[in-house]
C-alpha cells in the first residue's frame, strides 16, 4: 500500500468559502467542457444538486441522448484516505434518463486532475462503453496514493 | 407507502448499498416523501441483507447517511435529484452506500 504525504489540496476551504467553492466548480466545468466540445453534437446539462454544498456532488452532468452522466464527489482528507476514487454506476430512474453514470470522488490536487480527465475524455470524449470504462476505472483506483491521517 | 413502479407516486428514490460486489437496493415510489424514521429502516434493512463481514465494513457509512438524513430533516428536506454518495474510508473497492432522490422530495419530517 502506497502511504504518501498529503499533496496540497486545491481550495481546500471550498465547505466554508463561497468563492473556493465557486472556484472549484468552476474548475470541473472547464475540465468538462473542454472535452465535452469534442462532441459538439452532443448536449450535456447540468443535472445534480449538492444540498448541504459540501461537494457531495460538486458537478454532474447528464446527456439524454446517451442516457449517460458525469458525477464529481469532491472530498477531503478527513472524508476518505484514498485520493483518488471512480466507479461506473447503473442508474436509476426513468425520470432523469440516465442509465449509465462516470462517477469520480477525489481530493482536489493536480494527480487528481489528471486521472478525472482521462477518464472523462475516455467516457465522454471517446464514448467508450460501460465494460471498458469499468476497468478503467479499476486501473485508474489501483495505483491511487493514500494519505496519513 | 412503498410501491414501486407506479407512475402516479410523485416522491422516488432509492438507497442503495454498492461496491466490493454488493448490489442491494431499497426503493421508495409514493405520493409522499419517505420519512426520516423510513430512511433509518430502509438503511437498517440493507444493513440486515449484508454478509458479516460487509456490514462490519460499513458500520461508519451507515451512521453518515443516518446523520445525512437528519440534516435533511432540520432544513426541511431535500428535492430532487440528489445522489449523495458515503463511501468506505480508503477502501478501493468503491464500498459506499448511495442515497438517491430522484423525483420530488424527500426526508421532510
Amino acid at each position: 500500500m502506497k502511504i504518501e504525504p498529503r499533496p496540497p489540496i486545491l481550495f481546500a476551504a471550498f465547505r466554508q468559502d463561497p468563492a473556493e467553492y465557486a472556484a472549484a466548480q468552476s474548475l470541473w466545468q472547464s475540465l468538462f467542457d473542454g472535452i465535452a466540445a469534442r462532441r459538439a453534437s452532443q448536449l450535456w446539462t447540468d443535472w445534480l444538486n449538492d444540498p448541504l454544498r459540501d461537494g457531495n456532488p460538486i458537478f454532474s452532468r447528464r446527456n439524454s441522448a446517451r442516457r449517460s452522466a458525469v458525477v464529481i464527489n469532491q472530498w477531503l482528507p478527513d472524508d476518505d484516505a484514498l485520493m483518488f476514487q471512480a466507479w461506473m454506476k447503473k442508474g436509476g430512474d426513468a425520470g432523469s434518463g440516465v442509465t449509465a453514470m462516470l462517477v469520480v470522488s477525489c481530493h482536489l490536487t493536480p494527480g487528481s486532475i489528471i486521472a478525472a480527465q482521462r477518464l472523462i475524455e475516455a467516457y465522454v470524449g471517446d464514448g467508450r462503453s460501460f465494460a471498458a470504462m469499468v476497468d478503467l476505472c479499476t486501473k485508474a483506483v489501483r495505483d491511487a496514493p493514500k494519505i496519513r491521517k | 407507502m412503498f410501491l414501486a413502479g407506479r407512475v402516479m407516486n410523485s416522491h422516488r428514490g432509492r438507497i442503495q448499498m454498492q461496491g466490493g460486489g454488493i448490489e442491494l437496493s431499497e426503493a421508495w415510489a409514493a405520493a409522499q416523501p419517505p420519512s426520516a424514521a423510513e430512511a433509518r429502516a430502509m438503511i437498517a434493512r440493507l444493513m440486515d441483507r449484508l454478509p458479516a463481514r460487509e456490514r462490519r465494513l460499513r458500520a461508519v457509512i451507515a451512521v453518515r447517511a443516518a446523520e445525512f438524513v437528519e440534516h435533511c430533516i432540520r432544513r426541511g428536506g431535500v428535492e430532487a435529484q440528489v445522489i449523495r454518495s458515503f463511501k468506505v474510508d480508503g477502501d478501493r473497492k468503491a464500498r459506499r452506500l448511495d442515497i438517491e432522490v430522484h423525483a420530488g422530495k424527500a426526508f421532510t419530517s
